[in-house]
């Protein structure tokens, strides 16, 4: 290469170029950003130079805040921000929706880093929200001492907290259970389980199966739960008393049997990888009723309560999760609060969106209940959320079962705090597992090792 | 002479059976698209039957309502995103071919060096681009505006390539007369290799046209308000918290075909008129 | 125009031709400029940050960590996984290059609706990722799925389960891949085989030449620097793409069908782990690097310019 020399000058002249390009265009982008922004309602920035300036008299300036949330609008956000608006006539909130997977949450997360114009936002995970109040992105709830989060929401309210203090205010309470086809049920002389072990699940589903239908069908990874239940109860984080993992005992083993006995020994149930591999639909195989149980959460009511797009002609019920085995007496369903609701410490009207959020959490938030939100807040009558929850479907429902389950306070819930490296790890060894790669007893000692890995690497 | 009719005959047969076989391989291609189309005239319940319903049962127009009625305003997706793929469908073909005739034809220093170099750029993933990009954009106050778009998609490496590769193909003797006469480069290359390109033109600015359109990626990271949105975002109200609303999915996929549709036809015609018939070759 | 440009009246060829030569940057100029700024300085950043424990939204910046990044890259499993299956998905590039010749040539003047069929082949090529992702599940279903219905139907009565077990998915991705590439690289192929002179093609046949050596000694030749792009970058999307994939099995059943590309998107998407994910990531470069360097050194024996 004999050009090197000039090869180099040429390098040095194009980045210089580069470089006043990049100023160039960056005044282009001002002149386009006001050209595309016409008749848009937030130009970066905006609202307050728009509104705040001429209006000293004694009027009160309408203020426009943006909530950032992954429900889509017409299931229920969209009613909760209109009917604050029609109330509130000075401060009027914008809902924008982001699909809550990586790529939507890392485009909250740089709208939010970029000073865009988001003053609230709704977190449902415990690590999206700790990176959130790492970066500085979520406001300290501590200064808005009228409010007693633990008092409204109760005690399950403090799995959110950071360092003793709260950086949103949980809004939903809810849960995993399993929905029951009574008809079949009946058909069958099942009862409907008020407490019941895997093996009773196992028994349902192997009676319940047909030639067309599943005995269980369950969300992806659903069996990690029996094995987390079991664990929660010594430590969230999924640790022994001396911070080694607890992932190797008895009940990881008999779970995996279990699962593994239903997927093919009985074939009651689609085999794992299969599942995730062609992706059906759950809650429309169960309303449709291709599967006589459903291992869910409340998100399954979307489907069950539309009988225009889903009709169904049985009944649905509803049990809690199993215990892995009878007598254990250490197990915590998984379930508590969700639906975090934060306060962007850059938005300029922090205090306007802090009425909100309180509005939200004590009443806004009910139209979300037809979807199976539950509002954790005391101040909402459940009986209420329940009222809407059910509205014109109430005869579709085992109302007395569903009742017991979802509201009965009575059971031990908690979520675990395992974090997502190894949550996103766990998945290949559940992979192994279920295509009969790993026995149990090697699985359950494989997720030991892993975890103990990465508890390694955290310490250092 | 009956030696003749028959090997005509046989050529004939011989044409029709490719004709089958191609025909199958192509319905076996196409029949993604026809699931498109047909889940988009189906009910949610009917979404998911085996076998598969390739002609709905019971079709129902409601999801193409939906789309366009419901919502923040499909409509206003679609007139982005034509904005911004016509532009770009437009701008980033020419200057492709500008930067092409620059490698293929034009002996300058260093020149294989720096087209070596310039290819590599296509090499880089994309994935960690993003939170750069982010940062550099929101420096350059574009961020949040179609310019973020835009101007990052008037430059391409694959469309360089490309047309380069087809100048390169075209016979020396072309450019060498032309240039013995006295005419520069950029005569001709105005003259001379622009209508000549014109079937790599329009088969570039048609595959140009389609990514910028289907772009879901950066226009999710790099557009913020709802009223810049592009179809592919618009399409993110069907994904729902637990699974997808196929049958609107599909819908609001099949809407978005149409251009893409009209952009094929419409170039088809340069695609095959080619080079041979055009009229530069008398 | 600056007026140096214009060719000198004064007859001095020398300093005309020179001065043409350099119009060479010119042309190349608006190109290499914006693809510095939009692509280039980005790429750096992240080059830098290879060598840092960055996590985006973290709060806190970058920290030199030196080759840390890479000596946890080969320790994992994950890693090793994804390099074998990014050499895999290399292989449907050649082969979808081929047939795509093949029917083109075809479509070109072997077939009736010539129009018709090559609308149909590109067709795929605008449809909705999802649905095609959605449609290959359903192919490769293992127990409903119509190519285990035929495969049952001709007597094997344990058909693989595709996508489903950690032994085959790779396979049903490379079957995918493969049939996926056709339309794009015929329609690429159609276009190179305008240019060729209908009188060439006649005057070879009449010649006696066979279509076999009509294809390999006329056609090939002549449509070789396409084959050359076709393969660049094919493999260089080979390596880079993995939205099929991703929408499929997102690199399960068991990481089997990890590939580069996955691997660094969950660094980046899901951990933030910006460092991390771009020392993955200019590791895959690398890869696609050396193969285009192979090609690009490979490309004097048969590509005919």
């Amino acid at each position: 290469m004999k050009t090197k020399k000039s090869f180099h000058v040429a390098a040095i002249a194009l980045c210089t170029a580069g470089t006043l390009l990049l100023a160039g265009c960056g005044s282009n982008g001002n002149s386009g950003n006001s050209g595309t922004n016409d008749g848009g309602t937030t130009a970066a920035g905006s609202p307050s130079s728009a509104a705040s300036p001429s209006q000293a008299d004694s009027k009160k300036e309408t203020v426009k805040l943006t909530m950032w949330g992954g429900v889509p609008a017409e299931n229920g956000p969209q009613e909760a921000v209109d009917n604050w608006n029609k109330l509130h006539p000075d401060i009027q909130i914008e809902y924008v929706r982001f699909v809550n997977d990586d790529a939507g949450n890392l485009k909250l997360d740089t709208a939010l880093i970029s000073g865009q114009q988001v003053d609230l936002y709704m977190n449902y995970a415990y690590s999206t929200l700790e990176k959130r109040v790492q970066a500085g992105n979520a406001l300290d709830l501590s200064s808005f001492s009228e409010y007693d989060i633990d008092d409204k929401m109760g005690s399950a309210a403090s799995a959110w907290k950071m360092d003793g203090k709260y950086y949103g205010v949980p809004t939903k309470k809810g849960g995993t259970y399993v929905w029951l086809n009574k008809d079949m049920l009946d058909a069958q002389g099942l009862e409907v389980p008020t407490d019941w072990t895997l093996d009773d699940m196992r028994d349902y589903a192997n009676k319940l199966k047909s030639d067309k239908v599943w005995g269980l069908a369950e969300g992806d990874y659903f069996f990690a739960q029996s094995i987390n239940s079991s664990i929660m109860k010594q430590s969230l984080e999924m640790t022994n008393s001396d911070g080694t993992s607890a992932f190797d005992n008895p009940f990881t083993v008999k779970t995996f049997e279990v699962y593994l006995d239903m997927m093919f020994t009985d074939k009651s149930m689609m085999p794992h990888t299969e599942q995730i591999t062609s992706k059906p639909a759950l809650d429309q195989m169960f309303v449709k009723g291709e599967t006589a149980m459903l291992f869910s959460t409340e998100q399954i009511f979307r489907t069950t309560n539309n009988l225009t797009d889903f009709p169904r002609d049985f009944k649905v019920a509803l049990a809690p999760a199993p215990k892995v085995t009878a007598d254990q007496t250490d197990y915590i369903y998984n379930g508590g609060l969700g639906d975090v609701l934060s306060i962007n410490p850059k938005s300029k009207y922090k205090d306007e969106a802090w009425e909100f959020v309180k509005w939200y959490a004590d009443e806004g938030m009910l139209p979300l209940a037809k979807g199976g939100r539950l509002p954790s807040s005391k101040d909402l009558d459940a009986d209420e959320a329940v009222k809407v929850m059910f509205e014109g479907v109430e005869d579709t429902y085992d109302l007395d079962s569903v009742k017991r389950v979802l509201l009965g306070a009575d059971l031990p819930y908690a979520l675990s705090q395992l974090d997502a490296k190894t949550s996103s790890d766990f998945q290949v060894v559940y992979d192994k597992v279920f295509s009969q790669k790993l026995t149990p007893e090697e699985g359950s000692k494989e997720l030991a090792r892993i975890h103990n890995d990465n508890l390694k690497a955290a310490a250092k | 002479m009956n030696a003749q009719v028959s090997r005509t005959l046989q050529r004939r047969a011989v044409k029709w059976l490719n004709t089958i076989i191609m025909a199958f391989l192509s319905l076996l291609l196409l029949s993604p698209m026809l699931w498109m189309i047909s889940t988009s005239f189906k009910k949610p319940k009917d979404v998911f039957t085996y076998p598969i319903q390739w002609i709905p049962l019971d079709p129902v127009m409601t999801n193409h309502i939906k789309v366009w009625t419901t919502g923040d305003g499909f409509l206003t997706f679609y007139l982005n995103s034509l904005k911004i793929s016509a532009t770009l469908m437009i701008l980033a073909p020419l200057l492709a071919a500008l930067a092409a005739y620059g490698f293929a034809k034009i002996e300058f220093k260093g020149r294989n060096t720096i087209f070596f170099l310039y290819l590599c750029l296509m090499m880089i993933p994309q994935q960690v681009l993003f939170v750069p990009k982010f940062i550099m954009f929101d420096w350059m106050h574009i961020y949040n505006t179609h310019w973020a778009l835009i101007l990052p998609g008037l430059f391409t490496v694959f469309g360089v390539f490309m047309i380069r590769q087809f100048f390169l193909s075209l016979p020396q003797e072309i450019s060498e007369a032309a240039f013995i006469d006295g005419a520069g480069h950029i005569r001709i290359f105005a003259r001379m290799f622009l209508p000549l390109s014109k079937p790599v033109l329009a088969t570039f600015a048609i595959i140009d046209f389609t990514w910028n359109w289907n772009d879901y990626e950066n226009a999710l990271i790099f557009l913020i308000d709802k009223n810049l949105y592009t179809v592919p975002l618009g399409m993110q109200n069907f994904m729902q918290e637990a699974g997808v609303d196929y049958n609107l999915m599909m819908a609001a996929a099949t809407a978005s075909v149409l251009p893409l549709l009209i952009v094929f036809f419409a170039g088809q015609k340069y695609i095959i008129q080619g080079f041979s018939s055009s009229a530069v070759k008398g | 125009m600056p007026p140096f440009f214009i060719p000198g009246k004064d007859g001095d060829p020398m300093s005309w031709m020179k001065r043409q030569r350099m119009l060479g940057y010119v042309f190349i100029a608006p190109n290499v400029i914006g693809m510095t700024v939009f692509l280039l300085v980005p790429a750096l950043f992240s080059f830098y940050l290879m060598f840092t424990d960055w996590v985006f939204s973290s709060g806190r910046g970058p920290h030199f960590i030196g080759l840390d990044n890479f000596r946890r890259m080969v320790k994992e499993e994950l890693f090793w996984i994804s390099l074998k299956n990014t050499l895999l998905v290399m292989l449907p590039v050649p082969v979808a290059v081929i047939i795509g010749f093949l029917i083109a040539v075809m479509l070109n003047n072997r077939v009736y609706l010539t129009k018709t069929l090559r609308a149909f082949f590109f067709a795929p090529y605008f449809t909705s990722g999802i649905a095609i992702a959605f449609v290959w599940m359903v192919l490769f279903q293992p127990s409903e799925g119509p190519i285990n219905a035929f495969l049952r139907s001709a007597g094997i009565t344990d058909p693989p389960r595709w996508f489903s077990s950690p032994d085959t998915a790779m396979i049903g991705m490379l079957i995918m891949l493969t049939v996926g590439g056709i339309g794009y690289n015929m329609i690429i192929y159609l276009a190179a085989l305008q240019d060729i002179s209908t009188e060439l093609m006649e005057a070879a046949r009449i010649d006696g030449a066979k279509t076999r050596h009509l294809i390999s000694k006329v056609i090939l030749p002549l449509v070789s620097p396409t084959t050359f792009f076709l393969l660049i970058t094919g493999f260089v999307g080979a390596v880079k793409g993995f939205g099929m994939i991703y929408a499929i099995t997102q690199g399960g059943p068991a990481n089997s069908t990890s590939v580069f590309s996955i691997f660094a998107y969950k660094q980046a998407f899901h951990f933030y782990e910006m460092g991390y994910a771009s020392a993955i990531s200019w590791t895959m470069f690398l890869l696609i690097l050396l193969i285009s360097l192979l090609q690009w050194w490979g490309q004097k024996r048969w590509v005919h310019y």
